[in-house]
């Protein structure tokens, strides 16, 4: 081998391993996508660029009662999706589209961006001594320890006109994801909806 | 007319230039000057304790003015010490650094009058917010205020 193959050799390994290095996994959005979404997610996914995570499953505890008649569970619904956000509801009822009444949770993501409100800013007024609400959650604002080895912030829920949806919100590929159950539903529940989120993504090799 | 005047702007003698150049130096170094010198005037008191951290601060009292450390509440890393300052009085937030070092991070006149202002104005995490209000109060409380 001359001198000048061993070189070229060289130059092209020492560019793959560049390549290797810099190639990083990427979430390209749901593995699974349960028919109950389908519809809305062709909608986001047409109108967002953000990868949508979806859940496989939901606690029946985060669930409402359904209407006599009913055949499904609950009813997915979007009314805001663009290239740096979307947000999927949880309906209890079909053609509820996120109205109070009849909506029972909530699923998005927003692009982080030096524009973005941390959610430690959003929340700050829970900490307020003039804000009272009718009733609090007992369980407190925490940490928690998501699939993955990831960390998450728990939003425990308010009463104040109506309940407020407790969430988790985490971060990925510098996009915060949230997910919510409105009412007062525990930590654990909120959580086993995030893992079921979390584990529920394809992943593509991006450079 | 703006395009004549840049043309004979232009148009100077390379000494004009070379001028200006070498006088560029000399307006940044006053103006990084001025925003440096703003930036070292803000006194950090460090310490082994919250209350190491205040005896630094009130011995910047002038002869004559009573200071007073009122009530210390921890929680994990953060500290809130009350005080009295002659006949005025406030608060200073701290928190322990990596080398378990006390050092002030905020502060205010005043009572603190609520955990959102930790996140708002101290910058600190909303969870860390909420534990040393919670313990503020709690603390409070013990001695007999009213929140």
């Amino acid at each position: 081998m001359s001198f000048r193959q061993l070189l070229t050799l060289g130059s092209t390994a020492i560019l793959l391993v560049g390549y290797a290095a810099q190639a990083a996994d990427y979430i390209s959005g749901a593995a699974v996508v349960l028919p109950v979404f389908e519809a809305v997610y062709a909608e986001v996914a047409a109108q967002s660029d953000i990868p949508i995570l979806l859940p496989t499953s939901i606690p029946d505890e985060a669930l409402r009662e359904s209407e006599e008649g009913q055949d499904a569970p609950f009813f997915v619904s979007t009314e805001m999706a663009d290239a740096n956000q979307y947000e999927v509801n949880l309906d209890a009822i079909e053609g509820c589209v996120g109205a109070g009444y009849c909506n029972f949770g909530v699923m998005g993501a927003e692009r982080i961006t030096a524009d973005t409100e941390s959610v430690d800013d959003r929340y700050a007024y829970y900490l307020d001594p003039d804000y009272q609400p009718t009733l609090r959650s007992d369980e407190p604002i925490s940490e928690v320890e998501l699939s993955g080895g990831i960390t998450g912030i728990f939003i425990p829920w308010i009463l104040g006109a109506n309940y407020s949806t407790a969430k988790v919100y985490w971060e990925q590929d510098g996009i915060c994801y949230y997910v919510g159950i409105r009412g007062p539903v525990s930590r654990a529940i909120i959580v086993d909806i995030a893992n079921s989120m979390i584990e529920n993504q394809e992943f593509s090799v991006e450079e | 007319m703006l395009l004549r005047y840049s043309r004979k702007l232009f148009n100077r003698p390379f000494q004009d230039w070379l001028l200006f150049g070498m006088g560029l130096p000399l307006v940044f170094h006053f103006s990084f000057g001025i925003t440096s010198s703003f930036a070292q005037e803000e006194v950090v008191y460090q310490g082994q304790t919250p209350e190491a951290v205040m005896e630094q601060f009130f011995a910047e009292a002038n002869e004559g003015v009573v200071t007073r450390l009122g009530r210390v509440s921890i929680a994990g890393d953060y500290a809130i010490a009350g005080y009295i300052w002659g006949e005025t009085g406030g608060f200073i937030v701290m928190e322990r650094d990596e080398d378990r070092q006390w050092r002030n991070i905020c502060g205010g006149g005043g009572a603190l009058d609520g955990g959102h202002a930790l996140v708002e104005f101290c910058d600190i995490s909303l969870i860390d917010a909420q534990n040393l209000w919670n313990q503020y109060v709690e603390d409070g409380e013990a001695a007999g205020y009213v929140f």
